[in-house]
């Protein structure tokens, strides 16, 4: 069976472009979101096998968001997305318990690959 | 990875940041230190920057990465907001609008960048206000957020390192709407051919109705007005869905008088209210070149200097407020300016003057007509044009363009207090009511928004001023006008001795056209006219009536 995929960005353009990758990958995009509050909410509601978490987002940021996806769920399997400069938060982010980092822009084998690795553990 | 497929949602999802941004500075500006505008700018930048590097416009990189960084500056303390940061961010928010166009066109871009994010690099305010220590440390910070000299190739990556934080949150800064809560994007084109659809529906129900009219049948008249409120229930909806909020055009005014008010050297307070009310998309274009006019006239001529306004006991800092209400059917927008106004008798002199109107005219009229003259072609009260408010285009212009969107342009002012322009627009441009008469051999329409009322004249009724032919209505002389006339056509014979006409307002004053006949108001779906035709002075379009007739849909405005 398909892994589901939660998408979150706050650009259409970004989550357009993932979707694309995901989909052509064989993975099933469980929903998206495009703040940190509607990916909190969301995560809840599907909770998806994956999850791609942007950073710089408006309402609460990837990190908080991250924060809080865990505290609800400790097993939650999140990749960090961002742009190119904001590997400072890698530390913050593996802390918080992402699994890995994934630097904009995508290129289409490095996220289907990471994602593949965080999938099967 | 084929990325031409996602062009277009990169076009239009980056002009949607562009325009947050541009706000958000406009906004920082009125309220600096706005957190949420700080963060939100940084974020536009931010998400500007990342997808041009996914698309490989290196251009656009460039001048985002070097606007983000500028707001990392600024939301970490290091740099102030202040006019410099503002004047070089929305500088940034042109060159991408322009690069975009390039991108756009499939053009090679020729603009230099390089120079541009040099500028942003090393911005320090003029006047720091920062501890020496502070600032050193601040210059230090700018100094290692220099990206290293522009990338020329399309990797991204290989920029310098920028040092920014995840923002922190950010409340009510306002975030391009995505794809949010169940609504989709649907392309312009679309809305068109469905407005197009319902218009011709239109036309069709008209022909049945005519149909009708000859057959008589009770069956088929129900099954027409039942088919008529269907039918205006679809105009209805997809009227909704081509509105768009005001605010799609609303930053551009903003700006424009931040920088009018820069040039003049005046201080101005400019207010807006109403940016959630929805146009219909097609007008919206249409109304940014006369709004622009209209508020570059209150900053450069309404507005007094600061000095005049402090000794007239006025704050020094002017006003200026741009407001949007809908009232059912109707848009209003109004230009409200707290500044010298203007005086009726003034305008009035100044019309003698130039020779448009004779002393006996000018005494007829009222103080709002007195105003109306400002709309007259060539009529400028302003003692010498200015750079600003430009040449050439004036508010007849202005008065031209509402008026062929079917609306009216009002003019109220109080000496002393202030000027408000008010505009008042059909919530559609496609669908009108419109009077049509016969001239000649010919059918012409007239949008019932130009139309103050209609009268059938008897000769008797008409006096002979000099050379002119005019009639009494509400204690006003009125001057009757043929439209035969002025359409070249041969003149009405009215063997029963009864003119019908109707009267209009052109020029300030109220003036009674004379036609063959008055055929009753019909509801048109008007469609603009091909070239050469589309440059025709004095018709704004054609419609089909419902005989199949096509009638051309005259702008009194341009024809008079």
């Amino acid at each position: 069976m398909a892994l589901k995929v939660m998408i979150v960005d706050d650009s259409l353009f970004m989550r357009k472009m993932l979707r694309d990758i995901l989909v052509e990958d064989g993975y099933e995009i469980a929903d998206e979101a495009s703040d940190g509050v509607e990916a909190v909410a969301k995560y809840k509601e599907c909770l998806p096998d994956l999850v791609t978490l942007d950073i710089v987002m408006p309402n609460k940021t990837g990190i908080e968001a991250l924060q809080e996806i865990m505290a609800y769920d400790a097993g939650a399997r999140v990749v960090m997305c961002s742009a190119i400069g904001q590997e400072a938060l890698t530390a913050a982010a593996t802390e918080a318990g992402a699994k890995a980092f994934i630097l904009k822009p995508f290129n289409p084998e490095l996220v289907t690959r990471v994602l593949r690795e965080v999938a099967q553990g | 990875m084929d990325m031409s497929q996602y062009k277009a949602l990169f076009l239009s999802e980056s002009r949607e940041y562009l325009r947050t941004i541009a706000e958000q500075v406009v906004a920082l500006e009125q309220s600096p230190g706005e957190r949420s505008a700080v963060d939100a700018l940084f974020r536009g930048a931010h998400s500007l920057k990342g997808m041009a590097a996914s698309m490989e416009y290196g251009d656009v990189v460039v001048v985002a990465h070097s606007m983000e960084d500028l707001m990392a500056r600024v939301r970490d303390g290091a740099t102030p907001f202040d006019a410099g940061v503002a004047d070089l961010l929305l500088e940034g928010v042109d060159l991408i609008d322009v690069l975009l166009q390039d991108v756009e066109q499939e053009r090679p871009s020729t603009l230099p960048t390089g120079d541009f994010a040099q500028r942003l690099a090393t911005y320090a305010p003029a006047a720091p206000k920062a501890a020496p220590a502070e600032q050193a440390e601040a210059q230090g910070a700018a100094a290692d957020a220099v990206p290293s000299p522009a990338p020329t190739g399309p990797a991204p990556s290989a920029t310098a390192a920028e040092a920014a934080p995840p923002a922190p949150e950010a409340e009510k800064a306002k975030e391009p709407a995505g794809e949010a809560g169940g609504t989709v994007r649907v392309k312009t084109e679309l809305l068109d051919h469905l407005i197009n659809l319902t218009g011709e529906l239109v036309t069709n129900k008209q022909r049945l109705l005519t149909i009708a009219g000859e057959l008589a049948s009770p069956a088929l008249n129900d099954a027409i007005s039942e088919t008529a409120k269907l039918l205006r229930s679809l105009h209805d909806e997809v009227m909704k869905v081509r509105l768009m909020p005001f605010e799609a055009i609303s930053d551009r005014f903003q700006r424009s008088v931040r920088s009018v008010a820069k040039k003049s050297g005046k201080e101005i307070h400019f207010e807006l209210t109403g940016r959630e009310i929805g146009l219909d998309r097609g007008m919206l274009e249409q109304l940014v070149d006369p709004l622009n006019h209209i508020l570059r006239n209150a900053v450069d001529h309404g507005i007094e200097e600061s000095g005049e306004r402090e000794r007239a006991g006025k704050p020094a800092r002017g006003t200026v407020r741009l407001a949007v209400t809908r009232d059912r059917d109707r848009i209003q927008i109004t230009v409200r300016d707290d500044g010298r106004g203007m005086e009726p008798a003034t305008m009035i002199a100044a019309a003698i003057a130039k020779g448009i109107l004779t002393p006996e005219e000018g005494e007829l009229l009222s103080p709002r007509q007195a105003l109306m003259l400002s709309c007259i072609p060539g009529f400028s009260t302003a003692k010498e044009v200015t750079d600003i408010s430009g040449r050439g285009v004036g508010m007849d212009a202005v008065n031209a363009a509402i008026q062929k969107l079917g609306g009216t342009l009002g003019i109220e002012s109080e000496p002393g207090v202030g000027t408000t322009i008010t505009l008042r627009l059909p919530l559609t441009i496609a669908i009108i009511h419109a009077l049509v008469v016969q001239v000649g051999q010919v059918k012409a329409a007239i949008p019932v928004n130009a139309v103050q009322r209609t009268v059938e004249l008897s000769r008797r009724q008409i006096e002979t001023m000099g050379k002119r032919q005019m009639f009494q209505l509400d204690d006003e002389a009125i001057p009757l006008l043929s439209l035969n006339r002025v359409l070249g056509l041969p003149l009405g014979r009215f063997p029963d001795g009864i003119l019908p006409l109707f009267v209009t307002e052109a020029r300030g004053r109220r003036v009674g056209i004379v036609v063959d006949r008055l055929l009753g108001q019909h509801e048109l779906f008007v469609k603009q006219l091909g070239r050469p035709l589309s440059k025709l002075a004095g018709v704004a379009g054609g419609a089909t009536l419902g005989d199949g007739e096509i009638v051309a849909i005259l702008d009194l405005a341009g024809l008079l």
